[in-house]
This record gives structure tokens, sequence and C-alpha cells, in this order.
């Protein structure tokens, strides 16, 4: 016993002078970790923003500071300041919308004016001012559809560039908040879905109205009648396949999202539980440290997410206000052909509605699912 | 009023004339009719260049004023074709008739080729994006 009790003294004799303290360590993981605590920059997805609309956003990519970014993006979500965006948006659209009324209106007067030097007559020739007035028309909707095509088609080339670019910002910071699977299903839908968009608008929706217009143009000259018909039931077909396609994108990115938020947050709270009860006497305020840089990264998140947000509306909606204000003057445009008896001017104005009426299908349902997706990356969080 | 008297007077002495000459020098009753349609046609000259004149005035600066040069020549080419081919007619000459007709039409689609152009241009260029 003696003896026991004397070799526990020295064995502590010896261990005695061995110098224990406590010194600060660094996690450093070479970088990973710290950029994107910080918050993401976005001006590389503001260049894919058309001019006024990056005007827009000029404060918030030169404010500095998650705060100040947070602020900046709720002002931006404020339905008052949606509200003027679209009157103004209106008030530019309109003057263009009325050009095509006016023209179309006196193109139709000035022909019944000339047209009544010829009337009574029942020879071919003597209906020549009218059919030149219908060949007008044509050539004035054409112009104005041409135009809203082409700015629409440019539209959307954007919104998938932006996407292109927003879609590893949000990997990378769903990574980093430990959602890998959400990661996965948001990030494979997104490019699936932005390649979908990009192939349809450059080589089904153009090709489609550079169709209608040269075949509704032979209608104008007179020489086919049964276009009308066709080139409306083909773009009818058109605007289903496209409301259909992203109506399932959109309930199967939810539903899978749903799903991979679920196995996440099982993850995490499996390591939270491991990491508060394995390691010993930090263990517990380790496990608190995980939920801390969660609720940063939620900021960044929403922040991030809200940056998005208001990007795609800034796109999407002046498209879709352009297009809607273009189908009233084409229908007022309709009306009076009708009225004047302008038969060819009709079947070009109707596939001019119809084209325009597949563009905002693709616009709106290609908006629609990249705000999803934005709105789900805002509300996904850490445990 | 005093200009549209003369003419409904000159033609109903040519139709008289026409008539009476028809019976025993059916030619001369041809070309009666002939030369009487085209002096009321000039005659009425000076309301047509009044008309075109009032339309140039009221469509100037419009949108549509790029049109009204093509519209107000095809009205021409109409009215010409379809008094000449009246006249011819009504002189007998069916075959002439036709053949003014097909001029006219020709000139007419003339006008209309700059923009048939135009327009297939702006579906190439949609098609080319």
């Amino acid at each position: 016993m003696k003896k026991r009790y004397l070799l526990f003294v020295l064995i502590l004799i010896v261990l005695l002078p061995i110098p224990v303290g406590a010194e600060p360590v660094r996690f450093d993981f070479d970088g990973k970790i710290a950029p994107s605590l910080s918050a993401p920059d976005l001006s590389e997805a503001a260049e894919y923003l058309p001019e006024g609309a990056s005007d827009e956003l000029s404060d918030y990519l030169a404010s500095e500071g998650g705060s100040e970014r947070a602020a900046e993006i709720s002002d931006k979500l404020d339905p008052r300041y949606w509200g003027n965006f679209i009157l103004n948006e209106l008030e530019i659209s309109f003057l263009s919308g009325a050009g095509v009324i006016t023209t179309v209106l006196g193109l139709i007067i000035l022909s019944s004016v000339v047209s009544a030097f010829s009337e009574g007559s029942d020879e071919e020739h003597s209906r020549a001012p009218l059919n030149l007035t219908s060949l007008f028309i044509a050539l004035e909707v054409a112009r104005t559809s041409a135009a809203v095509v082409s700015t629409v088609s440019d539209y959307l080339t954007r919104l998938c560039s932006l996407m292109n670019v927003m879609t590893p910002v949000m990997s990378a910071l769903y990574v980093t908040s430990g959602r890998v699977t959400e990661m996965s299903v948001n990030s494979s839908a997104l490019m699936l879905f932005v390649t979908l968009t990009e192939n349809v608008n450059t080589y089904v929706l153009l090709p489609f109205a550079a169709a209608v217009l040269a075949l509704t143009t032979a209608s104008a000259l007179g020489t086919g009648s049964g276009i009308g018909p066709l080139s409306n039931a083909a773009g009818k077909v058109l605007v289903w396949i496209i409301a259909t396609v992203s109506a399932v994108f959109s309930f199967v990115m939810g539903v899978q999202t749903a799903l991979a938020r679920g196995t996440d947050s099982l993850a995490a709270k499996a390591v939270k539980f491991a990491v508060g009860s394995g390691i010993p006497i930090v263990g517990g305020a380790m496990s608190e440290a995980v939920t801390t840089v969660g609720a940063s990264l939620s900021l960044i998140k929403k922040t991030a997410g809200g940056a998005a947000v208001v990007m795609i509306l800034l796109i999407v909606v002046p498209v879709l206000i352009r297009i809607a204000v273009s189908l009233i003057s084409l229908s007022f445009c309709k009306g009076a052909a009708e009225f004047a008896g302008a038969d060819a001017a009709v079947s070009v104005i109707a596939g001019a509605r119809t084209v325009l009426a597949s563009f905002a299908a693709l616009a709106a349902s290609s908006g629609i699912l990249f705000l999803l997706s934005a709105t789900l990356f805002m509300n996904s969080s850490v445990g | 009023m005093n200009g549209l008297l003369k003419t409904c007077g000159a033609a109903l002495l040519a139709v008289s004339a026409g008539l009476f000459l028809k019976e025993r020098h059916r030619d001369l009753s041809a070309i009666v009719s002939v030369c009487a349609g085209v002096l009321i046609v000039s005659g009425a000259t000076g309301a047509v260049e009044q008309i075109i004149g009032f339309i140039r005035e009221v469509s100037s600066g419009c949108s549509v004023s790029e049109y009204v040069p093509a519209l107000l020549k095809a009205a021409g080419f109409t009215i010409l074709t379809e008094v000449s081919v009246g006249l011819c007619k009504a002189t007998g000459e069916e075959g002439l008739a036709r053949a003014v007709g097909f001029a006219g039409r020709c000139e007419i689609i003339l006008i209309s080729l700059p923009y048939v152009r135009e327009l297939v241009g702006i579906a190439l260029g949609m098609l080319n994006r």
C-alpha cells in the first residue's frame, strides 16, 4: 500500500513541471468557408440585366455588408416599388402600341377615301387599293411584332444567362449550409429548364414566328386563305406544351425540394447531435456555433435569393407588359381591319397575336419557375 | 357644281351623238365615245389634283405618310385602267380590254413589290437570329 502511494507521488512529481495551457486555435479551411460567409458578388449577374433594370440595382451593388444589401433588397421587394415600375413600363409600352393603332386606323381611312374612286366596279384591279392597304397593315403589324419578338427573345436570353450565373452562387450557399441534397435537386432542375428555355427560344419560337409571318404575308398577297387557322392551331399547341412542361417542372421541383429538405434536415440534426455528444467539453458550444453560422448563412441566402427574385422580375415584368400591350393594340387593329373588310390584314394580325402569345407563355413560365427556385432557396435554412 | 353640270351635259351630248351615228357610221360612233370619255376624265383631273393635295396635306407628318404615295399611285393606275377597260369594252374590243386590265394589274403589283420585299426581309431576319 505504501509502495503504491509512493509510486503515485513520484508520478505526480514528474508530471507537475510539464507546462499546460490553452492557446487559441484558428480553423482554417484554406479560405473555403470564409468567402462564402460574406455576401456573394452578384455584379456579374447584374451585367445580364437590361440597361434600365441594372440602374435599378445600382444602390444594391454599391452597398457593402449583408445588412445594407438586405435593406436595399427589402426596398426593392416592396409592392409600392413594383407598382411604380409597372406604371412606368405601361407608359413606355403604351406609346408604341398606340403608334400601331393610329397607323392602322389611318391606313384604313386612307384606303376608304382612295377606294371610293373605284367603287361600283367588279374588276379585279379595282380592289387594288384595298389589297394594297391590307399589305401595308400587314407590314406595319409585322414591323411592330418583329420588334417585340426581338426584344422578348433578347430578354429571354438574358434571363437564361442570369440563371446560369445565379445557379453556382446558389449551389455554393446551399453546400455551405449543408443542404447538399437540396442543392443537387434545385441546380439540376434549374440547369435543365434554362437549357430547355434557351433551346425553345432559339430553335422553336423564332423559326415559328418567321414561318407564321412568311405564310401570312403570302395570305396578304391573296395566295393562301387557309393559313390563319393553321397558324392559330400551331400556336395553341405550342402554348399548351410550354404550359404543361413548366407545370410539371414546378411540381417536380417543389416535391423533390421538400423531400431533399427533409433529408438534409435529418442529416444536419444528426451531425449536430454527433458533434454535441461526441466532442467532449466543447461539443455543445460547437453545436451551437453551427446553428449561429446557419443563421448568418440564412441572412446571406435571403439577401442573395431576394436579389435573384428582383433581377428575374426586372427582366420578366417588362417583357410581359410589352407583350400584353402589343396584344391589346393588335386586337384593336384586328377589329378595325375586319370593319374595313381587309381580310388579308386580319389573318396577318391573327398570326402576329399567335406568335406573341407563344412568347408570352415561354416568358411567363420561365419567370415563374425561376422565381420558384429562388423562393425555395430563400426559404431553406440550416438544421 | 358648274363643272359637274358641264361634264354631265357633255356626256349626254356624246351619248346622243353616238346613238345617232351608230346606225349610219358605226366606227365614228365608237371614236366619239372614246374621245368623249377621254375629255371627261381629263376634265376631272382638276378635282383629282385637289383631292390628292388634300390627302397629302392631311397625312404629312403622320405615321401613314410613307404609304400615301404608293396608295395614290395605285389609285391612279386603278382609275386609268378602269376607264381604259371600260372604253375598250364599249367599243367591243374585249381582247384589248383584257390586255389593258392585265397591264394595270402588273403595274399595281410592281408598286407593292418593295413592301413585299421588306416583309420577307423581316421574316428572314427573325429566322437568322
